[in-house]
């Protein structure tokens, strides 16, 4: 089903594995040499940076032919501009095909552009036509399309929309059902995260499904995160709102809010706790991501103090436990050690690190109060999931 | 580590004694490495922190004692520098590593409150002041010796960006006399000054070897900064446009050889960014000015069009050049 080479996916994956293993001082550089000429990769995956510009590029060349064509064509009505468009959308994907065949790109930038017009034309070019008035609909349509992309091409983004679809058609068909689906929704919603999230961890190892191991991964965060949301007081509140409350019924706590509270808090460090026992990065780090999700809720209902402080006093506690934490390992406890892996991709994000910090710490001069930006760079970002 | 993998390599006679004896011991122990969480943890940490003893400060000026506030702040930030001189390892001109990953946050701690410290004396003292050249001269300085003496590459940047914001607010009060028409233009050549020396300096450090890695970053600095005005100039200067053209290329030759030399696919990228983006824009004004309505759109967009074909041609060439060697 998959659009690429199936030998050249797996050699990649052997040249990705030698390459960590050259870094880690556990072959030689002569072995490494002799194993990829053993099993080259004829795929075209140029620089990430002139993926970058290619990307750019292309987009760029589209977006004018359209214009050209639509200019030259004359009307500007809606329906034509539709069908102007789905021919686009057909046409990029044709384009898609022939070069992944032809000179055998693979995240090339050009492959990646045209996948996103492709499927985003076609989107907006059938909204158009059609007029979709239901998001159920719509919902099926999206969850067609990237299920697709996500089986030919293996795309990591693509998968996470399929997940994400997919959760929408049970959860407006649901819908349709009225009251008392604000009742079963958030319990819907956890379980069918947590059957995904059981499915994704017995099949990603799976050797038939080895090119989509990166989707599968994604699909595997993603389903934490929505388990933990759909169990969040914040989210459940609100959507019991904006769904069924009347206008005096506004702000009154939904019904169980008790349960939802203890969801919220009790999620999170689940995961951080079982991911430290079974020393499962995903669900470390998603824990503790779910952590910032969980102050926010608890502060946006109950104001403990102002920002300020909150911030200064998180602050304070997070440097300590990064410090102490530090001191305790510095010699490996339990399996667990502080010194940096030493993996190629990391190095990446020790230079991304610089430039986050730079990014982030920026003096705005001396005539006004200071200013910092917030957005700190994340250096995490599960292993795997880096490159797609 | 896929153990599959190299038991196969290992049959089929690819790897050495030596390296199955590795893997086989690497796969044995096995550590769980939880390195990047905690930098995660530690570097957002500083952003609250710092973030939140500064609006503290900003908001709560009147009620807490001045005095008080000013002592703290610069209690936290002596001690992080003398945590630092004591955990450094020794001054050279070549890369000095950080003795563990918690020193290099330290000092951006360091940095970070002494800067919040000047603010505030400024602020609330006003301790120079008109002078806000001199409010920001000081900082800047600190800033180049705290990257030089400690090695960091951070607040390198932090020093780089504090001269541009430097040489922005120096330049400005000398216009006082002229009209409105030059304010802005003094920006753009004081941009265009400020590209050269930090490239010079860059081209200095790699020379003579004083810390010749922060190199890149000073070029990085310069580079976009020496496109952005000569972008502006284009952008301002409308009817000697054309001449803003020679600068450009110029510089865009420079980089062009320099991305070659240092084997960088960023630095390939961003010049061509620019260039086309000068191009298009010397080409766009032409046609609007020696066509109309109609003809303009369908020329304009047939010039994208053919344009954005060749720069693709032209960064794939350029990719492949580059390949031979491997970095950014």
């Amino acid at each position: 089903m998959i659009a690429y080479s199936h030998k050249s996916l797996d050699n990649l994956s052997i040249h990705d594995e030698i390459a960590s293993a050259l870094n880690n001082h556990l072959i030689s550089k002569e072995e490494a040499k002799a194993i990829k000429e053993k099993y080259p990769v004829n795929l075209y995956t140029p620089n990430l940076f002139i993926r970058i510009g290619l990307f750019l590029l292309t987009v760029l060349i589209t977006f004018m032919s359209l214009g050209l064509l639509a200019f030259l064509g004359g009307s500007f009505s809606e329906k034509d501009l539709g069908g102007l468009m789905l021919f686009f959308a057909i046409g990029t994907y044709a384009v898609l095909e022939v070069i992944i065949r032809q000179k055998a790109h693979y995240r090339s930038g050009i492959d990646d552009a045209l996948l996103c017009m492709s499927m985003g034309f076609l989107f907006a070019s059938i909204n158009i036509i059609f007029s979709f008035p239901t998001p159920l609909s719509e919902s099926v349509f999206v969850f067609i399309l990237s299920g697709y992309c996500l089986l030919r091409f293996g795309n990591a983004i693509m998968s996470g929309i399929a997940f994400i679809s997919f959760l929408a058609i049970i959860f407006y068909t649901v819908l349709r059902l009225g009251i008392q689906a604000s009742l079963i929704l958030p319990f819907l919603m956890m379980g069918l995260s947590f059957l995904v999230y059981w499915v994704t961890r017995k099949v990603v190892n799976n050797n038939r499904l080895r090119h989509y191991r990166n989707c599968i991964i994604v699909v595997q965060v993603l389903s934490l995160v929505i388990f933990y949301a759909a169990g969040n007081y914040f989210v459940v509140q609100e959507f019991n709102n904006e769904m069924f409350a009347t206008a005096s019924e506004l702000g009154r706590p939904v019904w169980g809010a008790w349960l939802f509270w203890i969801l919220t808090v009790v999620i999170p460090l689940t995961y951080i706790f079982r991911g430290l026992q079974k020393k499962n990065i995903i669900l470390l780090r998603t824990g503790l991501v779910l952590i910032a999700a969980t102050v926010f809720t608890i502060r946006y209902y109950y104001y403990l103090a102002s920002v300020d402080i909150i911030m200064t006093i998180a602050g304070m506690i997070m440097i300590s436990v990064a410090y102490f934490v530090t001191k305790l390992l510095a010699t490996p406890k339990h399996g667990f050690t502080q010194t940096a892996p030493n993996d190629p991709q990391i190095i990446g994000l020790r230079q991304l690190e610089s430039l986050a910090i730079a990014q982030t710490f920026h003096d705005t001069g001396a005539d006004t109060g200071e200013h910092f930006q917030f957005g700190g760079g994340s250096t995490g970002g599960g292993g795997a999931s880096e490159k797609y | 580590m896929n153990t599959r993998l190299f038991e196969q390599l290992k049959q089929e006679g690819l790897l050495s004694e030596v390296s199955i004896e590795r893997i086989q011991q690497q796969q044995r122990s096995r550590l769980f490495s939880v390195h990047w969480e905690l930098k995660t943890i530690l570097y957002l940490g500083i952003l609250l922190l710092t973030s939140g003893l500064g609006i503290l400060v900003y908001k709560n000026i009147d009620t807490i004692g001045h005095q008080v506030i000013l002592a703290c702040i610069a209690v936290l930030c002596i001690g992080s520098f003398v945590y630092c001189e004591r955990k450094k390892l020794p001054f050279s001109l070549a890369k000095v590593a950080a003795p563990n990953s918690f020193f290099d946050y330290i000092v951006l701690l360091g940095c970070l409150t002494f800067i919040i410290f000047i603010t505030y004396l400024q602020v609330q003292y006003t301790a120079f002041g008109n002078a806000y050249g001199l409010a920001t001269f000081i900082p800047m300085i600190v800033l180049f010796f705290i990257s030089y003496y400690f090695d960091h590459l951070g607040v390198l940047s932090m020093a780089i960006t504090n001269l541009a914001a430097w040489m922005g607010i120096a330049i400005t009060p000398l216009n006082i006399l002229n009209t409105s028409y030059f304010s802005d233009s003094k920006l753009i050549f004081a941009g265009l000054l400020l590209g050269i020396l930090l490239n010079i300096t860059a081209a200095v450090s790699e020379r003579r070897n004083l810390k010749a890695h922060f190199g890149f970053t000073y070029m990085n600095f310069g580079m976009n900064i020496l496109f952005i005005s000569c972008l502006a100039g284009m952008l301002y200067f409308e009817s000697i446009l054309i001449f803003w053209l020679l600068p450009l290329a110029g510089i865009t030759v420079y980089f062009y050889r320099k991305a070659h030399i240092i084997s960088s696919f960023y630095l390939m990228l961003m010049l061509t960014i620019y260039a086309y983006i000068g191009i298009s824009y010397f080409i766009v004004r032409l046609v609007a000015n020696y066509s109309d309505g109609d003809a303009i759109i369908t020329l304009g967009l047939l010039y994208f069009i053919f344009s954005a074909a060749g720069t693709v041609i032209f960064l794939v060439n350029m990719n492949k050049k580059l390949k031979h060697n491997d970095s950014i």
